[in-house]
């Protein structure tokens, strides 16, 4: 384990910086906005 | 060396959600402190700069204009033949006028008094239209006892024009597409649903909850009013930007501003 922490750790690091934006995002009022119009297709969308 | 691998894996996952965790922390941390406007404005600067990076690909979101275009009708002759300030408007883009028109006159009565009857005493007809399927599930009524009640409807936008529904956080295209459906097209509308009316809304737009949770009515009332909510998405903040470049150097040639591509 230590050493895959040792080898691995900028992807670690990359997957702790990831996950960090991902939950200011779900946590920011403005996610749910983004995620309705994400979702919502516009009319030349298939 | 497969476990040697799925251990990798594992610590990418558990640091991912350790992120996930501290990054929702930190947000709600930092929100409570006095830093909350800093970090808005923040939020507000990213924001801008992705959809600037969207406009300059071609994927922003162009259909609002198209939506527009589909739903309003020619304004009476009454309308078009006003003077006044809001006859300076005309050359302007629905965006800007569209709110507008919701604001009553100065020493008027508000437009949101009735409610449970959008259109009081209007004489305007209910409209009953709508997806049948949706209406059917809309009906439905639920283990806490509230009767889903279809708040009135109108066929058309009153004056041809529909308020801007997507200023409501919570309704994007998609929502407003189905809220005009069922013939509600204005604020004012919405500020009168009751909860019975919430409850049918939210059935037919398969949207449980979220009418409630996003307080689409307060958000509305004021809205209605002529007033700001201080939510704006960021479409209409660049182009509420856009128009105050073009009246600072000039622009009332009657065109409408670009809209985003």
């Amino acid at each position: 384990m230590l050493y895959d922490i040792l080898m691995f750790w900028p992807f670690l690091l990359l997957a702790l910086v990831v996950g960090l934006v991902v939950g200011w995002w779900y946590q920011d009022p403005r996610s749910a906005d983004d995620m309705t119009a994400w979702l919502e297709p516009g009319p030349d969308d298939p | 060396m497969i476990i040697h691998f799925l251990e990798i894996w594992l610590l990418v996952a558990v640091m991912f959600v350790a992120g996930c965790l501290l990054g929702a922390w930190l947000y709600g941390a930092i929100a409570d402190s006095r830093f909350a406007l800093a970090q808005g404005a923040v939020a507000d600067t990213i924001g801008d700069g992705l959809d600037r990076v969207k406009s300059t690909f071609g994927i922003g979101p162009a259909w609002r204009a198209e939506h527009l275009k589909s739903v309003a009708r020619p304004l009476p002759a009454a309308a078009t033949s006003q003077s006044g300030p809001e006859a300076d408007d005309r050359g302007r883009s629905h965006f800007d006028r569209v709110p507008r028109l919701s604001a009553p006159p100065a020493n008027d009565t508000p437009a949101v008094v009735h409610r449970g009857s959008s259109f009081g005493d209007t004489g305007e007809t209910p409209f009953e239209g709508g997806d049948p399927a949706r209406i059917e599930s809309a009906e439905t009524v639920s283990d806490d006892g509230i009767v889903p009640r279809r708040p009135p409807g109108i066929a058309a936008p009153r004056s041809g024009l529909p308020d801007n529904l997507t200023r409501i956080r919570g309704i994007g295209y998609r929502n407003e597409t189905a809220l005009n459906k069922v013939g509600v097209f204005h604020f004012s509308q919405i500020a009168a649903w009751t909860p019975a009316e919430v409850r049918w809304i939210g059935q037919y737009l398969a949207f449980p909850e979220r009418i409630e949770r996003d307080d689409w009515v307060g958000q509305a009332a004021v809205l209605a009013l002529g007033g700001d909510t201080g939510f704006e998405k960021a479409a209409d903040r660049r182009r509420r930007r856009r128009q105050a470049q073009h009246e600072a150097t000039g622009w009332n040639d009657g065109e409408e501003p670009d809209d985003e591509q």
